[in-house]
């Protein structure tokens, strides 16, 4: 049974950093400055080198844990985000005065779950892996304890949250029922075996396996809590939370729908078809409607995941590429934006309504530029990454014979410009206010950070085919 | 069957006596004895396992979160607008909401009587004692189980950081 522990070892390296932050912080004095970011960063990269390892390998631990190229390619971008998060975060924490070793400890500790959730195979550990990711993020929504914004966000998302995970574990529960197992593998099989006539008691099951998921993706009608979760908590956990939370919950969705329950297609499909449909639709329509970029982006990561869901729904060998890939373009992209919010605000000014932006671009060109470029690329502008994304998941959705959801899709995508354009336009156009935003000076780790989002950004538009191969040599090895 | 009558008797008439009090402490613990007698049951039924884990979660966890609760409310006495005089079962509100559960109750333990057991729709459950139980949660899934630590772990990281008492007010942003 303990004859390979391999799969678990980019868990572990991030569990083991977000221990090691916790034991800096005891030993820490008061007001000492002790780099406990830059600690997690060597975790994530110690993960990030055995991911590399266990490339193509297949390996497994304790018939629960797979390092398959599909877990390994959304680790890989999980990895991605916790760096990219705690270089953003640092400016933040200072700024705010969060607890410097909770905050990191929380966060590292959030991606050692998800990571678990990309590569459990076994209904229990995706969702003991999702409390504890779950767990994490309520806290860090809530972690700026003196704002009655933040408390609101964590207690909505926490209560939420949990009637959410309620759900998922009654769907576990009837379906270990109905099949005797929890090993996705097992239940796929036991499944297959009736699926001509599955019981109602399965469908149930199915069903409520269904809302956990579509919960944690923010799917409407199960988006309520996304909007006011993404104003209250500070803008690098937003970052973190939109992306590297949807990120898991995609990876788990996709090896549960497509794998275990891949032969009920028939009966599953054309509720995706409909909840698909409604979150790009509520996503981008409320979204055009907001004034706070926060509130704005929130819509908008809504309406994304509306589109991961059209690629998860098409299940065709180019839309599980295209979840790969948009998971990625959709996280770096989301990131870069969250991050520069961050940098934005200040301590005595929130600075987060669109009309803040007003005339950004005399203040600070890099900046103004940077944004303008994550916007487009939210919006599905060439050349940078989210137009090849959205490319790629609407013709898999043609391909799969979806072609009223592509054209939904193509639609809400045209009137999203509308508000990402609104941005750019108030920083661009618009005269700047009587007291315009004035950044102090960028830390340089952030600084790195905008760099390398904005790079990986630009490299996913341009040269995408290398990703794309990676992405489809991933989807190769399970399914 | 002597036994049978024993905890029955003892959970039915505490369980009523956990509604009878004025006072919430005498019902949360009126409330533990009850749970006592249903894990006696459960023994009687050869559930050993869901007798201990009754015993331990209902009884141990959750009668303190109560017992926490009223405490922490402050509450020996029911607050009330009413005459003191009236029993709080006699009350309008509750008293429409109970009656109506009652015979809700009432129907439904007449309704499982009557009709024959339904073919279950799950398959033959296997049979489940305390060591079977042990041996595959240190075997099968003795991951989950230290998974289940990790779990812990954060919560505990997490309550302290949402309930310890500023220390460095003044270090703060004010928003």
């Amino acid at each position: 049974m303990f004859n390979s522990l391999s799969a678990i070892v980019p868990m572990a390296c991030v569990t083991a950093a977000a221990i090691a932050a916790m034991t800096a912080e005891a030993f820490r004095a008061p007001r000492e400055r002790m780099p406990i970011g830059p600690l997690g960063i060597v975790g994530l990269i110690g993960a990030a080198i055995s991911t590399f390892l266990l490339w193509n390998r297949n390996a497994t631990s304790f018939d629960m844990v797979v390092a398959d190229n599909f877990g390994l390619f959304v680790t890989w971008i999980l990895i991605l985000v916790g760096i990219l998060s705690i270089a953003f975060s640092s400016p933040v924490v200072e700024r705010e005065g969060l607890p410097l070793g909770e905050y990191y400890a929380l966060m590292l500790f959030a991606t050692a779950g998800m990571i678990l959730m990309a590569m459990a195979s076994d209904l229990l550990l995706i969702f003991l892996a999702l409390e504890v990711l779950s767990l994490a993020v309520y806290v860090l929504t809530g972690i700026r304890r003196d704002s009655a914004v933040a408390t609101e966000a964590a207690m909505k998302y926490f209560l939420l949250g949990a009637f959410a995970s309620a759900f998922f574990l009654y769907g576990i529960a009837f379906t270990w029922g109905v099949t005797g197992s929890t090993n996705l593998t097992k239940i796929g099989a036991a499944i297959a075996a009736q699926s001509m006539a599955p019981s109602p008691m399965l469908l149930f099951a199915m069903g409520m396996l269904f809302v956990g998921f579509a919960f944690k993706v923010s799917a409407v009608p199960f988006h309520m809590w996304t909007p006011d979760a993404y104003e209250g908590a500070p803008p690098p956990v937003t970052g973190f939370m939109s992306t590297g939370v949807k990120a898991a919950a995609f990876a788990a969705f996709t090896r549960v729908f497509l794998a275990a329950f891949e032969p009920l297609r028939g009966e599953w499909a054309d509720v995706v078809w409909a909840v698909a449909a409604a979150t790009m639709i509520v996503g981008t329509v409320v979204g055009v409607s907001q004034s706070s970029i926060k509130r704005m982006l929130a819509y908008s990561s809504i309406a994304h995941g509306g589109y991961l869901l059209v690629a998860l729904l098409a299940g065709n060998d180019l839309g599980k590429g295209a979840i790969l890939f948009y998971l990625a373009t959709y996280a770096i992209t989301n990131l870069g934006a969250f991050g520069l919010i961050g940098l934005i605000e200040s301590r005595e000014r929130a600075n987060d309504q669109i009309s803040d932006y007003a005339g950004l671009w005399q203040q600070h060109p890099w900046l103004a530029a940077l944004m303008a470029m994550f916007l487009l690329s939210l919006g599905g502008f060439p050349p940078f990454g989210g137009f090849i994304a959205k490319y790629y998941v609407f013709i898999a959705a043609v391909q799969a014979g979806y072609t009223w959801l592509a054209i939904i899709g193509v639609l809400t995508s045209v009137v999203s410009v509308f508000f990402y354009l609104r941005v750019i336009v108030m920083m661009y156009m618009t005269p700047a206010s009587a007291t315009p935003i004035r950044v102090p000076s960028i830390p340089a780790i952030a600084a790195a950070a905008l760099v390398v989002t904005a790079v990986i950004v630009l490299y996913l538009g341009v040269l995408p085919a290398q990703v794309m191969d990676w992405a489809a040599a991933s989807i190769g090895t399970i399914f | 069957m002597t036994l049978f009558y024993l905890f029955a008797a003892l959970a039915v008439v505490s369980s009523l006596l956990v509604i009878a009090q004025r006072n919430p402490i005498y019902s949360v613990l009126l409330l533990i004895a009850s749970f006592g007698a249903l894990s006696g049951l459960y023994v009687l039924l050869e559930a050993p396992f869901a007798a201990v884990i009754q015993i331990i979660v209902y009884a141990g966890a959750i009668m303190v979160l109560f017992l926490f609760v009223v405490m922490l409310l402050n509450a020996p006495q029911e607050d009330t607008e009413y005459d003191v005089r009236v029993h709080p079962l006699m009350r309008p509100g509750p008293l429409k909401f109970g009656a109506a559960l009652a015979v809700l109750l009432a129907v439904e333990l007449v309704w499982a009587l009557s009709s024959a057991p339904p073919a279950s729709a799950f398959g033959p459950l296997p049979e489940i004692t305390v060591t079977t139980i042990g041996r595959t949660l240190f075997t099968t899934y003795a991951f989950p189980f230290e998974v289940t630590s990790l779990l812990i772990l954060v919560a505990m990281v997490g309550a302290v950081l949402m309930a310890r008492r500023e220390e460095h007010s003044g270090e703060r942003g004010k928003r």
